[in-house]
Protein backbone atom coordinates (compact mmCIF):
# COMPACT_ATOMS: atom_id res chain seq x y z
CA UNK A 1 0.00 0.00 0.00
CA UNK A 2 2.99 2.36 0.47
CA UNK A 3 4.41 1.63 -2.42
CA UNK A 4 1.08 2.67 -4.36
CA UNK A 5 1.16 5.93 -2.03
CA UNK A 6 4.36 6.69 -2.82
CA UNK A 7 4.02 5.98 -6.58
CA UNK A 8 0.75 8.26 -6.21
CA UNK A 9 2.92 11.07 -4.76
CA UNK A 10 5.65 10.70 -7.17
CA UNK A 11 3.35 11.18 -10.23
CA UNK A 12 1.40 13.48 -8.63
CA UNK A 13 -2.75 13.52 -7.41
CA UNK A 14 -5.48 16.03 -6.70
CA UNK A 15 -8.31 16.06 -4.07
CA UNK A 16 -11.16 17.00 -5.71
CA UNK A 17 -14.57 17.73 -4.22
CA UNK A 18 -17.87 17.68 -6.00
CA UNK A 19 -21.42 18.48 -5.34
CA UNK A 20 -24.61 18.94 -6.84
CA UNK A 21 -25.84 16.50 -9.50
CA UNK A 22 -25.64 13.04 -10.01
CA UNK A 23 -22.66 11.49 -7.99
CA UNK A 24 -23.26 7.82 -9.37
CA UNK A 25 -23.82 8.64 -12.55
CA UNK A 26 -20.78 10.89 -12.15
CA UNK A 27 -18.65 7.68 -10.67
CA UNK A 28 -19.95 5.83 -13.48
CA UNK A 29 -18.83 8.02 -16.12
CA UNK A 30 -15.39 7.77 -14.89
CA UNK A 31 -14.72 4.59 -14.09
CA UNK A 32 -16.06 4.01 -17.95
CA UNK A 33 -13.56 6.86 -19.43
CA UNK A 34 -11.26 5.60 -17.89
CA UNK A 35 -10.25 8.13 -15.44
CA UNK A 36 -8.37 6.65 -12.64
CA UNK A 37 -10.52 7.50 -9.03
CA UNK A 38 -9.94 6.22 -6.11
CA UNK A 39 -10.74 7.25 -2.72
CA UNK A 40 -14.25 7.85 -3.24
CA UNK A 41 -15.95 9.60 0.10
CA UNK A 42 -19.70 10.71 0.31
CA UNK A 43 -19.93 12.99 3.01
CA UNK A 44 -22.61 15.18 3.68
CA UNK A 45 -23.97 14.65 -0.33
CA UNK A 46 -20.39 16.22 -1.42
CA UNK A 47 -18.23 13.42 -2.70
CA UNK A 48 -14.27 13.95 -2.55
CA UNK A 49 -11.83 11.79 -4.19
CA UNK A 50 -8.88 11.70 -5.75
CA UNK A 51 -7.39 11.35 -9.40
CA UNK A 52 -4.33 12.04 -11.34
CA UNK A 53 -3.22 15.05 -12.96
CA UNK A 54 -4.29 13.90 -16.41
CA UNK A 55 -7.52 12.45 -14.77
CA UNK A 56 -8.25 15.54 -13.76
CA UNK A 57 -8.04 17.28 -16.85
CA UNK A 58 -10.35 14.60 -18.14
CA UNK A 59 -13.23 14.57 -15.30
CA UNK A 60 -14.63 17.84 -16.54
CA UNK A 61 -16.72 15.98 -19.68
CA UNK A 62 -18.35 13.67 -16.52
CA UNK A 63 -19.00 16.14 -14.41
CA UNK A 64 -20.37 18.11 -17.04
CA UNK A 65 -22.62 15.35 -17.80
CA UNK A 66 -23.77 14.39 -14.43
CA UNK A 67 -24.27 18.05 -13.39
CA UNK A 68 -21.45 17.82 -10.85
CA UNK A 69 -19.20 21.15 -9.82
CA UNK A 70 -15.85 19.77 -9.22
CA UNK A 71 -13.71 21.96 -7.49
CA UNK A 72 -9.73 21.18 -6.23
CA UNK A 73 -9.39 20.63 -2.47
CA UNK A 74 -5.76 19.80 -2.65
CA UNK A 75 -2.86 19.00 -5.19
CA UNK A 76 -0.37 16.53 -3.93
CA UNK A 77 3.15 15.76 -5.25
CA UNK A 78 6.25 15.64 -6.92
CA UNK A 79 5.46 17.70 -9.64
CA UNK A 80 3.32 20.13 -7.80
CA UNK A 81 6.07 20.67 -5.52
CA UNK A 82 8.43 20.99 -8.34
CA UNK A 83 6.10 23.86 -9.85
CA UNK A 84 5.77 25.82 -6.56
CA UNK A 85 9.56 26.24 -7.18
CA UNK A 86 9.98 26.43 -11.08
CA UNK A 87 11.06 30.24 -10.69
CA UNK A 88 13.67 29.78 -8.22
CA UNK A 89 16.70 28.50 -10.28
CA UNK A 90 18.96 28.95 -6.86
CA UNK A 91 17.32 26.06 -5.34
CA UNK A 92 17.69 23.66 -7.93
CA UNK A 93 20.96 24.63 -8.47
CA UNK A 94 21.64 24.12 -5.19
CA UNK A 95 20.16 20.59 -5.13
CA UNK A 96 22.45 19.91 -8.19
CA UNK A 97 25.83 20.69 -6.37
CA UNK A 98 24.75 19.38 -3.51
CA UNK A 99 23.78 15.54 -5.26
CA UNK A 100 26.95 15.79 -6.94
CA UNK A 101 28.91 16.92 -3.53
CA UNK A 102 27.52 13.85 -1.50
CA UNK A 103 28.16 11.82 -4.90
CA UNK A 104 31.75 12.97 -4.76
CA UNK A 105 32.23 12.35 -1.02
CA UNK A 106 30.55 8.71 -1.02
CA UNK A 107 33.10 7.75 -3.14
CA UNK A 108 36.16 8.73 -0.95
CA UNK A 109 37.90 7.56 2.53
CA UNK A 110 37.34 9.74 4.96
CA UNK A 111 38.09 7.75 8.00
CA UNK A 112 40.26 4.53 8.95
CA UNK A 113 38.45 1.99 12.16
CA UNK A 114 41.02 -0.94 13.26
CA UNK A 115 39.59 -3.79 14.72
CA UNK A 116 40.83 -6.32 16.85
CA UNK A 117 44.19 -5.08 17.89
CA UNK A 118 45.52 -4.95 21.79
CA UNK A 119 49.55 -5.37 21.48
CA UNK A 120 49.84 -3.19 18.01
CA UNK A 121 48.56 0.19 18.57
CA UNK A 122 46.05 1.56 15.72
CA UNK A 123 48.60 4.44 15.10
CA UNK A 124 51.25 2.10 14.43
CA UNK A 125 48.83 -0.12 12.21
CA UNK A 126 47.54 3.17 10.42
CA UNK A 127 51.11 4.89 9.61
CA UNK A 128 51.92 1.27 7.72
CA UNK A 129 48.24 1.59 5.99
CA UNK A 130 49.44 5.29 5.52
CA UNK A 131 52.29 3.83 3.49
CA UNK A 132 50.78 1.66 1.57
CA UNK A 133 48.27 4.10 -0.28
CA UNK A 134 45.15 3.82 2.05
CA UNK A 135 44.82 6.78 4.03
CA UNK A 136 41.70 9.34 4.54
CA UNK A 137 41.15 11.36 0.99
CA UNK A 138 41.91 8.59 -0.98
CA UNK A 139 38.97 7.09 -3.58
CA UNK A 140 37.62 3.82 -2.69
CA UNK A 141 37.75 2.89 -6.37
CA UNK A 142 41.69 3.51 -6.24
CA UNK A 143 42.32 0.87 -3.37
CA UNK A 144 43.86 -2.82 -4.23
CA UNK A 145 42.94 -4.08 -1.14
CA UNK A 146 44.79 -7.64 -1.61
CA UNK A 147 47.67 -5.91 -2.45
CA UNK A 148 47.40 -3.65 0.28
CA UNK A 149 46.85 -6.57 3.02
CA UNK A 150 49.76 -8.13 1.73
CA UNK A 151 52.30 -5.26 2.09
CA UNK A 152 51.21 -4.58 5.70
CA UNK A 153 51.71 -7.46 6.72
CA UNK A 154 55.13 -7.33 5.70
CA UNK A 155 55.57 -4.38 7.61
CA UNK A 156 53.61 -5.21 10.42
CA UNK A 157 55.56 -8.40 12.17
CA UNK A 158 53.38 -7.97 15.15
CA UNK A 159 50.04 -9.22 13.05
CA UNK A 160 49.65 -12.57 11.87
CA UNK A 161 46.38 -11.95 9.28
CA UNK A 162 44.78 -8.67 8.01
CA UNK A 163 41.55 -7.38 6.10
CA UNK A 164 40.88 -4.11 4.52
CA UNK A 165 36.80 -3.82 4.51
CA UNK A 166 35.50 -0.78 2.69
CA UNK A 167 32.31 0.49 4.09
CA UNK A 168 30.93 3.26 2.50
CA UNK A 169 34.03 5.87 3.54
CA UNK A 170 35.26 4.13 6.20
CA UNK A 171 38.25 1.20 5.80
CA UNK A 172 37.95 -1.35 8.83
CA UNK A 173 41.26 -2.41 9.26
CA UNK A 174 40.28 -6.46 10.99
CA UNK A 175 43.57 -7.55 12.42
CA UNK A 176 44.48 -10.91 14.10
CA UNK A 177 47.92 -10.42 16.55
CA UNK A 178 50.57 -13.20 16.21
CA UNK A 179 50.51 -14.74 19.75
CA UNK A 180 53.81 -14.03 21.97
CA UNK A 181 56.32 -16.88 21.60
CA UNK A 182 54.32 -18.51 18.83
CA UNK A 183 56.43 -19.97 16.18
CA UNK A 184 55.88 -22.81 13.64
CA UNK A 185 58.02 -25.64 14.43
CA UNK A 186 60.74 -26.77 12.70
CA UNK A 187 60.13 -30.47 11.81
CA UNK A 188 62.98 -30.61 9.28
CA UNK A 189 65.91 -30.39 11.69
CA UNK A 190 66.32 -32.64 14.88
CA UNK A 191 66.24 -31.69 17.85
CA UNK A 192 67.13 -32.61 21.47
CA UNK A 193 65.28 -31.85 25.00
CA UNK A 194 67.82 -30.10 27.37
CA UNK A 195 67.35 -29.12 30.82
CA UNK A 196 66.61 -25.07 30.94
CA UNK A 197 67.80 -24.58 34.17
CA UNK A 198 69.24 -26.92 37.16
CA UNK A 199 66.39 -28.85 38.62
CA UNK A 200 65.40 -32.10 39.86
CA UNK A 201 63.46 -33.59 37.26
CA UNK A 202 59.39 -34.88 39.09
CA UNK A 203 57.67 -35.37 35.95
CA UNK A 204 59.19 -36.75 32.65
CA UNK A 205 56.82 -37.57 29.91
CA UNK A 206 58.53 -38.48 26.66
CA UNK A 207 56.15 -38.16 23.47
CA UNK A 208 58.90 -38.70 20.78
CA UNK A 209 62.77 -39.40 21.06
CA UNK A 210 64.56 -41.33 23.41
CA UNK A 211 64.55 -40.76 27.09
CA UNK A 212 67.89 -39.96 28.85
CA UNK A 213 67.17 -39.01 32.09
CA UNK A 214 64.50 -40.43 34.87
CA UNK A 215 62.31 -38.86 37.47
CA UNK A 216 63.67 -37.91 40.09
CA UNK A 217 67.15 -37.44 38.42
CA UNK A 218 69.24 -34.55 39.18
CA UNK A 219 69.72 -32.13 35.99
CA UNK A 220 72.04 -29.16 35.54
CA UNK A 221 71.25 -26.30 33.18
CA UNK A 222 71.90 -27.84 29.31
CA UNK A 223 72.28 -31.44 30.33
CA UNK A 224 70.14 -33.63 27.98
CA UNK A 225 67.00 -35.03 28.90
CA UNK A 226 65.39 -36.57 25.65
CA UNK A 227 67.50 -37.12 23.12
CA UNK A 228 66.74 -36.96 19.31
CA UNK A 229 68.56 -39.67 17.86
CA UNK A 230 66.76 -43.22 18.68
CA UNK A 231 68.65 -46.37 17.77
CA UNK A 232 67.28 -48.96 16.16
CA UNK A 233 67.43 -52.63 16.31
CA UNK A 234 69.64 -53.38 13.12
CA UNK A 235 72.09 -51.09 14.61
CA UNK A 236 70.92 -47.66 12.51
CA UNK A 237 69.92 -44.48 13.86
CA UNK A 238 66.92 -42.06 13.34
CA UNK A 239 66.55 -38.24 13.69
CA UNK A 240 63.86 -36.38 15.36
CA UNK A 241 62.47 -33.74 16.70
CA UNK A 242 62.65 -34.72 20.60
CA UNK A 243 59.08 -34.24 22.36
CA UNK A 244 58.27 -34.23 25.66
CA UNK A 245 57.27 -32.98 28.92
CA UNK A 246 59.33 -32.16 31.46
CA UNK A 247 58.63 -30.32 34.96
CA UNK A 248 61.34 -30.04 37.75
CA UNK A 249 61.48 -28.73 41.10
CA UNK A 250 63.88 -25.83 40.69
CA UNK A 251 65.05 -23.05 43.09
CA UNK A 252 64.93 -19.64 42.05
CA UNK A 253 66.56 -16.47 43.80
CA UNK A 254 64.73 -12.77 43.17
CA UNK A 255 65.45 -9.61 44.03
CA UNK A 256 64.61 -6.22 44.10
CA UNK A 257 66.09 -2.96 45.13
CA UNK A 258 64.66 0.46 45.80
CA UNK A 259 67.54 3.51 46.02
CA UNK A 260 66.53 5.88 48.76
CA UNK A 261 66.66 8.54 46.39
CA UNK A 262 66.06 8.87 42.72
CA UNK A 263 65.68 11.91 39.68
CA UNK A 264 62.62 12.24 38.61
CA UNK A 265 61.02 14.97 36.32
CA UNK A 266 58.44 17.67 37.67
CA UNK A 267 55.46 18.61 35.11
CA UNK A 268 55.81 22.60 35.23
CA UNK A 269 54.18 23.65 32.60
CA UNK A 270 51.28 22.30 29.68
CA UNK A 271 50.91 24.05 26.36
CA UNK A 272 47.37 23.12 24.35
CA UNK A 273 47.14 23.71 20.37
CA UNK A 274 43.90 22.60 18.65
CA UNK A 275 44.37 21.91 14.77
CA UNK A 276 40.35 21.22 13.17
CA UNK A 277 40.73 18.23 10.22
CA UNK A 278 37.74 19.10 7.77
CA UNK A 279 37.42 16.88 4.86
CA UNK A 280 40.84 15.63 5.51
CA UNK A 281 42.22 19.27 5.34
CA UNK A 282 43.93 20.33 8.26
CA UNK A 283 43.54 23.87 9.80
CA UNK A 284 46.52 25.58 10.60
CA UNK A 285 47.99 23.21 7.85
CA UNK A 286 51.47 23.46 9.57
CA UNK A 287 52.27 20.45 11.83
CA UNK A 288 52.89 20.89 15.27
CA UNK A 289 56.53 20.57 16.71
CA UNK A 290 57.22 19.73 20.25
CA UNK A 291 59.02 22.96 22.07
CA UNK A 292 62.67 22.67 23.28
CA UNK A 293 62.29 20.27 26.80
CA UNK A 294 58.66 19.19 26.13
CA UNK A 295 56.89 16.37 25.14
CA UNK A 296 54.68 15.99 22.54
CA UNK A 297 50.90 14.06 23.11
CA UNK A 298 48.45 14.02 20.14
CA UNK A 299 44.60 12.77 20.66
CA UNK A 300 42.20 12.65 17.45
CA UNK A 301 38.63 12.71 17.73
CA UNK A 302 36.34 12.36 15.12
CA UNK A 303 32.89 13.47 14.76
CA UNK A 304 30.25 10.36 14.99
CA UNK A 305 26.35 10.81 13.62
CA UNK A 306 25.32 7.75 15.25
CA UNK A 307 27.78 5.29 15.13
CA UNK A 308 28.92 6.64 11.40
CA UNK A 309 32.48 8.66 11.76
CA UNK A 310 32.21 11.77 9.86
CA UNK A 311 35.05 13.21 8.26
CA UNK A 312 35.11 16.13 10.45
CA UNK A 313 37.50 16.05 13.69
CA UNK A 314 40.10 17.97 15.67
CA UNK A 315 43.52 16.74 17.01
CA UNK A 316 44.37 18.11 20.59
CA UNK A 317 48.73 18.74 21.09
CA UNK A 318 49.22 18.57 24.14
CA UNK A 319 52.88 19.71 25.37
CA UNK A 320 54.27 18.42 28.90
CA UNK A 321 57.07 20.67 29.88
CA UNK A 322 59.02 19.04 33.06
CA UNK A 323 61.83 20.03 34.87
CA UNK A 324 64.62 18.18 36.67
CA UNK A 325 64.30 17.13 40.29
CA UNK A 326 65.03 14.31 42.47
CA UNK A 327 62.90 12.40 45.25
CA UNK A 328 63.59 11.10 48.50
CA UNK A 329 61.71 8.48 49.97
CA UNK A 330 60.88 7.45 53.33
CA UNK A 331 61.63 4.07 54.42
CA UNK A 332 58.42 2.87 54.50
CA UNK A 333 57.94 3.93 50.77
CA UNK A 334 61.48 2.05 50.11
CA UNK A 335 59.93 -0.99 51.66
CA UNK A 336 56.47 -0.82 49.63
CA UNK A 337 58.78 -0.08 46.59
CA UNK A 338 60.98 -3.18 47.11
CA UNK A 339 57.93 -5.02 47.78
CA UNK A 340 55.92 -4.17 45.00
CA UNK A 341 59.48 -4.88 42.22
CA UNK A 342 59.46 -8.23 44.04
CA UNK A 343 55.91 -9.07 43.25
CA UNK A 344 55.83 -7.94 39.91
CA UNK A 345 58.91 -10.08 39.35
CA UNK A 346 57.63 -13.37 40.87
CA UNK A 347 54.49 -12.73 39.03
CA UNK A 348 56.50 -12.69 35.70
CA UNK A 349 59.30 -15.54 36.54
CA UNK A 350 56.11 -17.69 37.92
CA UNK A 351 53.45 -16.98 35.17
CA UNK A 352 53.27 -20.71 34.00
CA UNK A 353 55.22 -22.04 37.20
CA UNK A 354 53.65 -23.56 40.43
CA UNK A 355 55.32 -22.20 43.35
CA UNK A 356 55.91 -24.99 45.95
CA UNK A 357 57.37 -23.46 48.78
CA UNK A 358 58.94 -19.51 48.96
CA UNK A 359 60.41 -17.37 51.48
CA UNK A 360 60.88 -13.47 51.59
CA UNK A 361 63.41 -11.36 53.23
CA UNK A 362 63.82 -6.80 53.64
CA UNK A 363 66.80 -5.80 54.40
CA UNK A 364 68.66 -2.28 54.67
CA UNK A 365 71.76 -1.78 52.26
CA UNK A 366 73.65 1.18 51.68
CA UNK A 367 71.06 2.68 48.67
CA UNK A 368 68.07 1.64 50.40
CA UNK A 369 66.12 -1.14 50.73
CA UNK A 370 66.10 -4.67 48.87
CA UNK A 371 63.51 -7.33 48.96
CA UNK A 372 64.73 -11.23 48.25
CA UNK A 373 62.75 -13.73 47.77
CA UNK A 374 63.83 -17.76 47.13
CA UNK A 375 61.21 -19.53 45.53
CA UNK A 376 60.89 -23.59 45.22
CA UNK A 377 58.88 -24.31 41.94
CA UNK A 378 57.40 -26.93 40.16
CA UNK A 379 58.30 -25.77 36.55
CA UNK A 380 59.06 -26.81 32.42
CA UNK A 381 63.00 -26.89 32.04
CA UNK A 382 62.27 -28.61 28.68
CA UNK A 383 63.90 -26.46 25.76
CA UNK A 384 64.00 -27.54 22.54
CA UNK A 385 67.72 -27.64 20.94
CA UNK A 386 68.24 -28.22 17.17
CA UNK A 387 71.44 -30.21 16.28
CA UNK A 388 73.07 -31.16 12.73
CA UNK A 389 73.78 -34.11 11.10
CA UNK A 390 75.79 -34.74 8.49
CA UNK A 391 75.97 -37.40 5.74
CA UNK A 392 78.87 -39.66 5.14
CA UNK A 393 79.58 -42.41 2.96
CA UNK A 394 80.91 -45.75 3.93
CA UNK A 395 84.41 -44.79 2.94
CA UNK A 396 84.59 -41.34 4.53
CA UNK A 397 83.87 -43.31 7.59
CA UNK A 398 87.18 -45.56 7.15
CA UNK B 1 -43.56 -9.03 -26.77
CA UNK B 2 -40.29 -9.50 -28.60
CA UNK B 3 -38.03 -7.98 -25.68
CA UNK B 4 -39.76 -10.47 -23.10
CA UNK B 5 -39.44 -13.36 -25.27
CA UNK B 6 -35.40 -12.78 -25.46
CA UNK B 7 -35.81 -12.12 -21.97
CA UNK B 8 -36.87 -15.18 -21.39
CA UNK B 9 -34.44 -16.82 -23.70
CA UNK B 10 -31.71 -15.58 -22.17
CA UNK B 11 -33.25 -17.19 -18.82
CA UNK B 12 -33.02 -20.45 -20.44
CA UNK B 13 -29.82 -19.93 -21.47
CA UNK B 14 -28.70 -18.56 -17.62
CA UNK B 15 -30.35 -21.55 -16.19
CA UNK B 16 -28.75 -24.30 -19.13
CA UNK B 17 -25.46 -22.58 -18.03
CA UNK B 18 -26.19 -23.24 -13.89
CA UNK B 19 -27.13 -26.82 -14.78
CA UNK B 20 -24.01 -27.93 -16.66
CA UNK B 21 -21.97 -26.11 -14.29
CA UNK B 22 -23.57 -28.15 -11.79
CA UNK B 23 -23.23 -31.44 -13.59
CA UNK B 24 -20.11 -30.77 -14.38
CA UNK B 25 -19.18 -29.59 -10.36
CA UNK B 26 -17.53 -26.46 -12.49
CA UNK B 27 -16.70 -23.28 -9.77
CA UNK B 28 -19.20 -20.88 -10.10
CA UNK B 29 -17.22 -17.93 -10.37
CA UNK B 30 -15.75 -19.57 -13.79
CA UNK B 31 -19.34 -19.25 -15.20
CA UNK B 32 -19.82 -16.00 -17.17
CA UNK B 33 -22.04 -13.22 -16.11
CA UNK B 34 -21.42 -14.18 -12.13
CA UNK B 35 -19.90 -11.62 -9.90
CA UNK B 36 -17.53 -12.86 -6.80
CA UNK B 37 -17.31 -11.12 -4.15
CA UNK B 38 -14.71 -11.22 -1.78
CA UNK B 39 -14.98 -10.16 1.76
CA UNK B 40 -12.07 -9.07 4.46
CA UNK B 41 -14.17 -9.06 8.20
CA UNK B 42 -16.53 -6.43 7.32
CA UNK B 43 -13.99 -3.52 6.39
CA UNK B 44 -13.71 -4.57 2.93
CA UNK B 45 -15.59 -5.64 0.19
CA UNK B 46 -14.32 -6.07 -3.60
CA UNK B 47 -17.10 -7.17 -6.20
CA UNK B 48 -15.53 -8.66 -9.10
CA UNK B 49 -17.88 -8.07 -12.20
CA UNK B 50 -19.41 -4.32 -11.02
CA UNK B 51 -21.03 -2.81 -14.26
CA UNK B 52 -21.83 0.35 -12.24
CA UNK B 53 -23.01 2.08 -9.19
CA UNK B 54 -26.47 2.67 -8.51
CA UNK B 55 -26.50 4.23 -5.39
CA UNK B 56 -23.78 5.89 -3.64
CA UNK B 57 -23.96 7.41 -0.22
CA UNK B 58 -22.25 7.36 3.41
CA UNK B 59 -24.04 4.85 4.34
CA UNK B 60 -25.38 2.49 1.36
CA UNK B 61 -23.72 1.42 -1.86
CA UNK B 62 -25.54 -0.13 -4.41
CA UNK B 63 -23.77 -1.89 -7.39
CA UNK B 64 -25.39 -3.48 -10.10
CA UNK B 65 -23.67 -7.04 -11.48
CA UNK B 66 -25.67 -7.34 -14.28
CA UNK B 67 -27.98 -10.11 -12.87
CA UNK B 68 -27.97 -9.13 -9.27
CA UNK B 69 -28.09 -5.87 -7.21
CA UNK B 70 -25.21 -5.67 -4.74
CA UNK B 71 -25.90 -3.28 -1.84
CA UNK B 72 -24.06 -2.62 0.89
CA UNK B 73 -24.60 -0.75 4.70
CA UNK B 74 -22.98 0.37 6.98
CA UNK B 75 -21.11 3.65 7.98
CA UNK B 76 -18.49 5.73 6.33
CA UNK B 77 -19.06 3.40 3.80
CA UNK B 78 -16.34 4.86 0.97
CA UNK B 79 -15.43 3.02 -2.89
CA UNK B 80 -11.53 2.77 -2.29
CA UNK B 81 -11.25 1.91 -6.20
CA UNK B 82 -13.35 1.78 -9.12
CA UNK B 83 -12.42 0.44 -12.97
CA UNK B 84 -14.65 -1.02 -15.53
CA UNK B 85 -15.11 -4.32 -13.60
CA UNK B 86 -13.97 -4.16 -10.35
CA UNK B 87 -14.92 -2.21 -7.08
CA UNK B 88 -13.30 -2.30 -3.52
CA UNK B 89 -15.75 -0.95 -0.94
CA UNK B 90 -14.69 -0.33 2.05
CA UNK B 91 -16.00 0.77 5.92
CA UNK B 92 -17.91 -0.64 8.61
CA UNK B 93 -20.20 -2.85 6.74
CA UNK B 94 -23.19 -4.36 8.96
CA UNK B 95 -25.17 -5.57 6.00
CA UNK B 96 -25.17 -7.03 2.28
CA UNK B 97 -28.61 -7.66 0.20
CA UNK B 98 -28.77 -9.44 -3.01
CA UNK B 99 -31.84 -8.32 -5.40
CA UNK B 100 -32.46 -8.98 -8.82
Amino acid sequence: MFIIRFFHFLIGYVIFKAEDGFPERFINLCARGGIPVWDIKCRGGVLFGKTSIKGYHAISEPAKKSGMNVSVCRSIGVPFFLRKYRRRAGLLAGLCVFAVFILLMSGTIWSIKVEGNSAVSESEIIDVMDKVGIKPGIKAKKINAAEAERRALELLPGLQWLAVNIEGSTVVIEVRERIAGEEREDYVHPHHIVAAQDGVIQILETYEGTEISKNGSAVAKGDLIISGITENKDSSVTFHHAKGYVAARVKTTLAAQAARERDAQRLCGTKYRLTLIILNIKIPPRAAKAAAGAELYESTRWLYAGDKCLPVGYVMHRSLFYEDTSKKYTENEQRLIALRGLLTQTANEFRRSEILSQTSALEKTERGMKATGEFTALRNIGLERPFSVRETNEEEEE
Amino acid sequence: MAWNRAKRAVGKIGCATERISDELELPKNVMPGVVHIEMNGNKEAVVDGCRGVLEYDENIIRLNTGKLIVKFTGSRLMIKTLSLNQALVCGNIVSVDFSN
